[in-house]
């Protein structure tokens, strides 16, 4: 196969050839193929870059930490959540069995319970309104009055009509008033 | 691509498994032991590609102890366990790109003549018997910077991790997560401005002990 030896490639597909021959085209990969002057030039730049890797490598320290790792790998419990599948299945298992447990309570049940409950409030209110109301006419406890003898007296309306009789008709002065008698 | 290159990188061919693609099925089930290997096996190459991008040995060997850290984390999340050197060189990538930004921030608090500051190495290689070679290295150091310097962010990556990490253009791709054809365009371009500066790299050739 007969290649032009004066058809060189230039130095943009030189290193296309080193970066990635298959993309120069079909003419230039037979020339490369066959030229000894554009292989040695291929040759000059992969010989700078190696040197310059090679440079680099024997001008860098050599490290003599050893790496740690972490005590322990985190055990399969820990690292379960991180696993949405097991997540989402466990998740989905807490709200079956919770659904489960309350449509198996029968319903007649929960609202004889909820009657139950709220008479029992109401009944716990109306006692406690209660003692609220004697505790509003009178703050001190029974003993209290009966220490100070209040609790003997009977302020019923017959005694305070004994005590303080009415001035109508039926009074005593209304009637000696009439009979003429000056009661001062 | 040059088979010449090529043979210097091990990296596996497509179909077939890398060779320590075992080791990080058993690492995967949960073996330490097969984890420690994988360490023994890659902690170099990560600490030379950290060193290469901070170029501060406690810095590098501080970050490849985080980066093994999150790897042994991070493994059950690994799919394709012949990808685990390309997936161990992202994180790395990733954690040099903290480590930068972490850096930038910090000096953003700090006097700007704190870098003209004798640096403790500096006077520590004096005393020592080998203080010239290290000066040089040194010296090489800043004229492989000045090389890669003027390259952009992406071809700068790229290059480094074809020539200096010795990674294949496939793990490149996978590392960098970029389509392989970025990947060689980034390449084409990093190489053409390498190759306005290969006298320099002739001259860090001659001045190598």
């Amino acid at each position: 196969m007969s290649f032009n030896k004066e058809n060189h490639p230039n130095e943009d597909q030189l290193i296309w050839a080193i970066v990635d021959e298959a993309k120069l085209p079909d003419s230039i990969r037979e020339h490369l193929s066959l030229c000894p002057r554009c292989r040695a030039g291929i040759k000059k730049i992969e010989q700078d870059l190696n040197n310059l890797g090679q440079t680099a490598r024997q001008l860098a320290p050599a490290t003599h930490r050893i790496i740690s790792l972490p005590v322990d790998k985190p055990s399969k419990i820990y690292r379960w959540p991180h696993d949405w599948r097991i997540s989402f299945g466990a998740i989905a298992a807490a709200a079956l069995i919770i659904f489960t447990i309350w449509f198996s309570i029968p319903k007649t049940i929960i609202i004889e319970d909820t009657f139950s409950i709220m008479a029992e409030i109401s009944w716990e209110d109306d006692d406690f309104m209660t003692e609220i109301s004697t505790l509003a006419e009178n703050v001190l406890p029974k003993i209290y009055m009966d220490i100070i003898g209040e609790s003997y007296l009977s302020l019923d309306d017959e005694f305070i009509k004994f005590a303080v009789p009415d001035l109508g008709t039926d009074s005593l002065s209304h009637r000696q008033r009439r009979k003429g008698v000056k009661l001062c | 691509m040059s088979p010449r290159i090529q043979e210097n990188f091990n990296a596996p061919a497509n179909g077939i498994d890398a060779p320590w693609s075992p080791l990080v099925k058993r690492a995967k089930a949960g073996s330490r032991s097969a984890f420690a290997e994988l360490v023994d096996l890659f902690q170099d190459d990560i600490f030379k590609m950290v060193f290469y991008r901070t170029q501060t040995q406690l810095d590098a060997e501080d970050i490849t102890q985080e980066v093994f850290m999150q790897a042994f984390r991070k493994l059950s999340g690994l799919k394709k366990v012949d990808r685990f050197k390309s997936w161990l060189f992202s994180i790395a990538i990733n954690r040099v790109r903290d480590f930068n930004r972490k850096k930038r921030f910090q000096s953003l608090f700090q006097p700007s003549d704190a870098g003209n500051d004798i640096k403790p190495s500096d006077t520590q290689i004096c005393d020592q018997p080998e203080a010239i070679d290290e000066l040089m290295k040194q010296d090489l150091w800043k004229q492989i910077g000045l090389i890669i310097d003027k390259l952009s962010r992406m071809e700068r990556e790229v290059f480094l991790l074809r020539f200096l990490d010795l990674l294949s253009i496939r793990e490149i791709s996978s590392a960098l997560k970029k389509s392989e054809s970025t990947i060689k365009t980034h390449l084409y371009r990093a190489l053409r401005k390498f190759r306005k500066n290969s006298s320099t790299l002739q001259s860090l050739k001659e001045e190598m002990p």
